[in-house]
């Protein structure tokens, strides 16, 4: 499992069944765990070194800082704005393993452009520090914008040469220029597809065409959060995963879940006040409804979690050693 | 086993008379097998081939009603393994466990008998109270069980207790409201058998470890004694070895036609924390459980559930659609804002949701998008600049307003400009994204603008 931070970080370890990947040169060893999928990190800390997005950082700050409010966790200096450029690697050195997760999600959001549109140099700067502070696998997340995504991952990857990190995402439209970066410095990538078996395969069948091992390729099916589309995720990824036991190689690669995200953005976990009675307790709920998600996505097949709040990650670790014992 | 259209075809009269509505007997029989008709549209089909095929049409799990009356529910009759394969047909049923000797039960009691929730326009209730026999001693039960079905009248109840003459007392109280009996075991299954038998009650049969051929003994056994309403509990203790059981017993069901344990399932989710049991009952809804016990209650661990159990039970095959039109929100009046979207019925209910919540009145157009999502229906080209410009002037809104704008959803914010094109006159204005930020548009950007 991961927990995530917004420029947090998400771990991987190795996939259950026939399906493998590691991720992380250097750290391939603690993942070995043969037969455990993986809990990833989603750090919320937003940004690079620079200050750029001040008050622009809406929904996963406010995640973080809830993250802390309800539980006391240390790892959040996430939400105090000066300190963000020490958070990743706060959250890194002190509490990845304390959280428990296998790997950390980094998202880049600073380079979003609406977002401080920071450049390739710092986001590349970023994750080097961060991956001099922590020593699981990391999952590097560009802004979510493609040309953006492109621009920073293959500076990201350049910078980072033979470190086996994720590059995530490509997708149909962008995904030459992220392989060829993968291809040349010894990276993994992700690909994303929008809720679609045959998308999911044919992106499959066109990263593998440019030549990059599919042992190097994870499918981000898209994931829906409880109540809002998660049918669509469970469904598409109960059928590439019988479609790869079947023995289709170009489905059969791990797949990864950004469950943390997904399941923060929904009213359920953002809306306090003024929302029925019978929704419990906020705290109770919000963390609820990460867990669900999670849950039903791991038994429809997910090899990789990305998760943000510490209770989720603890909950979903217990669940996975529980499920793979005597595996 | 459900037969092949061939098989059915070789019991009908072969005689293309058309009466049943198809064109030939074959047409007929190969639509049956896809369950997609009756099979008293044919008015000549003998009785032979009506028993052969409602024999071979029985459900492989079988349909188990529980409790009676408004609040009663029925579990079984599933037929596929993987929802996508057709769709899952019966919500597992959400029971909340009580011991009879918790001081607290009366109050959690009431609060499960009045949980309601509402969801896309839905109302839920919580199933059933599970009264367990914590105690051991049979006073303490039938008092408990006293206690429940005065404070929750109408709803479906679990009598757990594994002594007999504990279970018959409570039988004795509750009898008649349907209850499920948990359970007969290789120990008391006769006792059990002849209570559930008289009191026409579902039974749940329980073996130890998941071990499952000491479970079909038992569904021999009471079935021999007479019981035919069963739910199944393999014993099992941890995650692993109840998904393995549970997944064994609907291939079982399914593949192997088995009817010796046809039948469907029963889950405990263990007195954990609340993560604890939203992992184990999320586990539970998505693989098979029938009937899911909580352990206290807990409304966010509820509504939780409430909601997956309504994503894995929606029918892949049709998504929900609202009726595309023009939907009033509150009571708006002619310089009330115009919103449109898209009629996927959690799009519609989450942007109205946010409407109401708001407090000021809208005019919400719904487009006719195929039920899909404002961004999935962009993609797909059915929410595009003609189809909105065409939702809008069919809709008479126009008429029944004092301005001209329309308020597009955040995502296809890229569209203004063609829609204002198609729209001449229109003022095309770009709404949140995210309908979480509804009401903050609403009072902030509208009343601005």
């Amino acid at each position: 499992m991961l927990q995530e931070h917004r420029d947090g970080q998400d771990g991987c370890g190795r996939v259950g069944l026939a399906l493998s990947c590691d991720i992380g040169g250097r750290t391939v060893n603690r993942l070995e765990h043969a037969g455990r999928r993986a809990l990833g990190i989603d750090v919320a800390a937003r940004s690079q070194t620079d200050a750029t997005c001040d008050g622009r950082c809406d929904v996963g700050h406010n995640v973080a800082e809830q993250v802390v409010r309800h539980d006391h966790v240390e790892t959040t200096r996430v939400g105090d704005h000066e300190d963000r450029g020490r958070v990743h690697v706060l959250v890194g050195r002190c509490h990845v393993g304390e959280l428990g997760a296998d790997l950390i999600a980094l998202k880049l959001r600073s380079a979003h452009p609406d977002q401080g549109d920071s450049s390739p140099e710092a986001c590349a700067a970023t994750v080097k520090k961060v991956l001099g502070a922590v020593g699981v696998p990391l999952i590097v997340y560009g802004p979510g914008v493609a040309d953006k995504d492109n621009d920073v991952l293959v500076a990201v990857a350049d910078a980072t040469k033979g470190e086996r990190l994720v590059l995530a995402t490509c997708e149909d439209k962008n995904y030459r220029t992220i392989v060829a970066a993968a291809l040349g410095n010894g990276h993994l990538v992700v690909g994303q597809t929008p809720i679609d078996v045959n998308l999911a395969k044919q992106l499959n069948i066109l990263i593998s065409d440019m030549g990059l091992d599919l042992d190097r390729v994870l499918m981000e099916p898209t994931t829906g959060a409880n109540g809002y589309g998660l049918e669509y995720t469970y469904s598409v990824m109960e059928r590439l995963r019988l479609a790869a036991l079947m023995g289709d190689t170009m489905t059969q690669q791990p797949m990864i879940c950004t469950v943390g995200e997904e399941s923060w953005r929904q009213k359920e976990s953002r809306v306090a006040d003024g929302v029925p009675e019978t929704w419990g307790d906020y705290a109770t709920l919000a963390v609820a409804w990460e867990i669900a998600t999670a849950s039903a996505l791991l038994h429809s097949g997910a090899d990789i979690l990305v998760l943000r709040h510490p209770t989720t990650i603890a909950q979903m670790q217990q669940s996975i050693s529980e499920l793979m014992k005597g595996a | 086993m459900a037969l092949t259209g061939l098989q059915i075809y070789k019991l009908l009269p072969m005689t293309n008379c058309k009466e049943c509505g198809f064109p030939t007997c074959l047409a007929f029989a190969m639509k049956l097998s896809q369950k997609g008709t009756e099979l008293d549209k044919c008015p000549y089909v003998s009785d032979e081939a009506k028993t052969a095929l409602d024999a071979a049409s029985a459900p492989p799990i079988k349909l188990v009603a529980i409790g009676s009356g408004d609040r009663s529910f029925e579990v079984g009759n599933e037929v596929v393994l993987f929802r996508h394969e057709k769709t899952f047909y019966h919500e597992p049923g959400l029971v909340v466990r009580v011991a009879d000797n918790d001081p607290g039960l009366a109050d959690t009691t009431a609060a499960v008998a009045a949980y309601e929730v509402e969801r896309v326009g839905i109302t839920f209730t919580l199933n059933g109270i599970a009264v367990d026999n914590v105690s051991g001693d049979a006073a303490t039960f039938a008092a408990a069980v006293t206690t429940v079905l005065g404070g929750a009248a109408g709803v479906p109840l679990v009598l757990m207790s594994s002594d007999a003459a504990a279970m018959e007392a409570a039988l004795t109280i509750a009898g008649a409201e349907r209850p499920l009996i948990h359970a007969a075991t290789a120990a008391n299954w006769q006792a059990m058998a002849e209570l559930a038998k008289k009191h026409s009650c579902p039974l749940v049969i329980r073996s130890e470890a998941g071990d499952l051929s000491a479970l079909a003994e038992l569904s021999d056994n009471v079935r021999g004694a007479g019981v035919e309403d069963l739910v199944l509990d393999p014993g099992t203790s941890d995650p692993a070895a109840t998904l393995a059981a549970f997944t064994q017993l609907r291939r079982l069901a399914l593949k192997k036609n088995f009817r010796t344990l046809g039948f469907p399932l029963i889950a405990f989710v263990g007195a954990g924390s609340v993560p604890e049991q939203t992992a184990a009952a999320s586990a539970a809804i998505a693989k098979y459980a029938g009937v899911v016990v909580l352990d206290g209650f807990d409304p966010a661990l509820v509504y939780t559930l409430i909601t997956l159990r309504l994503n894995i039970y929606t029918d892949p095959q049709k998504p929900i659609q609202m009726e595309p039109k023009l939907y009033e929100v509150g009571t708006p009046t002619p310089d009330s804002p115009l919103f449109i979207t898209t009629n996927f019925s959690l799009t519609y209910f989450t942007v109205a949701g946010e409407i109401e919540g708001s407090g000021v009145p809208v005019w919400l157009l719904v487009a006719d998008a195929d039920g899909m999502s404002v961004l999935t229906a962009w993609a797909a080209g059915k929410f595009d600049a003609e189809k909105i410009a065409k939702t809008v002037t069919t809709s008479g809104i126009t008429d029944r307003l004092t301005h001209k704008k329309l308020v597009l959803p955040g995502f296809v914010a890229g569209l203004s400009g063609e829609v204002e094109e198609e729209l001449p006159g229109w003022e095309i204005m770009v709404g949140p994204r995210e309908a979480v930020e509804v009401p903050y548009y609403l009072k902030n950007v509208w009343k601005a603008a």
